[in-house]
């Protein structure tokens, strides 16, 4: 009986399943490693490349503006700066090494899953309230007969919208893989569990 | 120095090749995800082969990769995204159906399949190791834990299979 589980599994071994074709391989992996990477450096300097298109132009704008608009204009460069610094920094507990033991790697990997949990737990202050009250300075400055009426009806829906979704997605995604990991560890470190 | 990277290369598909696939296939909903993530698992290696130092045990290193790229997958695979590399260098045989000698082996082994499906990932990967003959020692080092912890999970995971291996049978 206590061999039951291995002669079934055994009994699948029989054929070969997977074959290859050397040179054309070892093409491809290189190739395709290439490729691989430049896909990681694009997206790591996504946020990068949008900055240094979105500062200058704000900078430009608010030279030649005054009062809120340029206001406006000064802290959404600043917004930027700070929204791409906490982009960056979260990305820098990203695990990359997958030839560690692998309670290691779910351990690093949950701690990866904690801290971008708590980047999109605190978007409000780092990415929604910068942005919302430049949008709003600059609106308001543009056109300040009309006041804070059309702004506020025009940013604070899209700003709801967005807090809506980062707490869904850690309320669908982040919670329970986290939660999923966890037990996974406790398991692996209890015999018992 | 490519050429040495090259040459282990080979010897770790040649050696693998057919026991990584099934780890593959039990972490995939169907056969065409267990290419993408056996392609995905040569490339991992690939790329890692230059940090490989050679007082690690090959295999432990080969079958950390595999698990945690599994383990990754999947999370993947539960946020609906998909993030795989093809390589048209490697071929797959009809892998659709599972390869037995008989009929019966042939639903025993469909029904021990769709079990360990059912265990939580860590116990899966547990199972499947020690399925395919790792030693506990090397298990223990891929997973980071003892060997008697290895044993005593094993043991556990084994009975619960078999419980559920009755029970679909009988069911």
């Amino acid at each position: 009986m206590d061999d039951e589980l291995e002669r079934i599994w055994n009994s699948s071994r029989q054929k070969q399943l997977v074959s290859y074709h050397e040179p054309a391989l070892f093409n491809e992996l290189d190739s395709k490693l290439n490729e691989f990477e430049m896909v990681i450096k694009k997206r790591d300097r996504r946020e990068i490349t949008t900055a240094s298109i979105f500062i200058p132009i704000c900078s430009i704008a608010a030279f030649f503006t005054t009062g809120l608009t340029q206001i406006g204009l000064i802290l959404a460069c600043f917004s930027c700066i700070l929204i791409i610094y906490m982009l960056i920094r979260g990305r820098r507990h990203r695990v990359e090494n997958y030839a560690v033991p692998v309670e290691t790697y779910l351990i690093q990997h949950k701690q990866y899953l904690i801290k971008q949990r708590a980047l999109l737990n605190n978007v409000l202050y780092w990415y929604i309230l910068p942005i919302a009250i430049s949008c709003v300075l600059f609106m308001v400055g543009l056109n300040p007969e009309k006041g804070l009426k059309i702004p506020l009806v025009i940013v604070i829906p899209i700003n709801i919208l967005v807090y809506y979704l980062n707490k869904m997605a850690v309320k669908k995604v982040f919670d329970p893989l986290i939660e999923k990991i966890s037990s996974a560890i406790n398991s692996l470190n209890n015999p018992n569990l | 120095m490519e050429n040495d990277h090259k040459e282990l290369f080979l010897k770790i598909l040649e050696l693998n090749k057919e026991r990584l696939f099934r780890i593959c296939r039990s972490y995939s909903t169907d056969s065409d995800e267990a290419k993408d993530l056996f392609q995905e698992i040569l490339l991992n290696i690939w790329k890692s082969l230059p940090g490989f130092k050679n007082q690690a045990d090959i295999n432990t290193w080969v079958y950390r990769i595999a698990l945690n790229i599994c383990l990754r997958a999947r999370e993947f695979t539960e946020k609906k995204e998909k993030h795989f590399i093809k390589l048209e260098g490697i071929h797959f045989e009809n892998i659709e159906e599972p390869v037995s000698e008989s009929k019966d082996r042939e639903l025993q082994f469909i029904s021990l399949f769709a079990c360990i499906q059912k265990l939580p990932e860590d116990e899966k990967s547990l199972v499947l190791l020690y399925l395919e003959e790792l030693p506990y020692k090397e298990i223990s080092k891929i997973f980071g834990i003892t060997e008697n912890h290895v044993s005593v999970k094993i043991k556990r995971i084994k009975t619960k299979l078999l419980t559920l291996l009755n029970s679909n049978n009988n069911g």
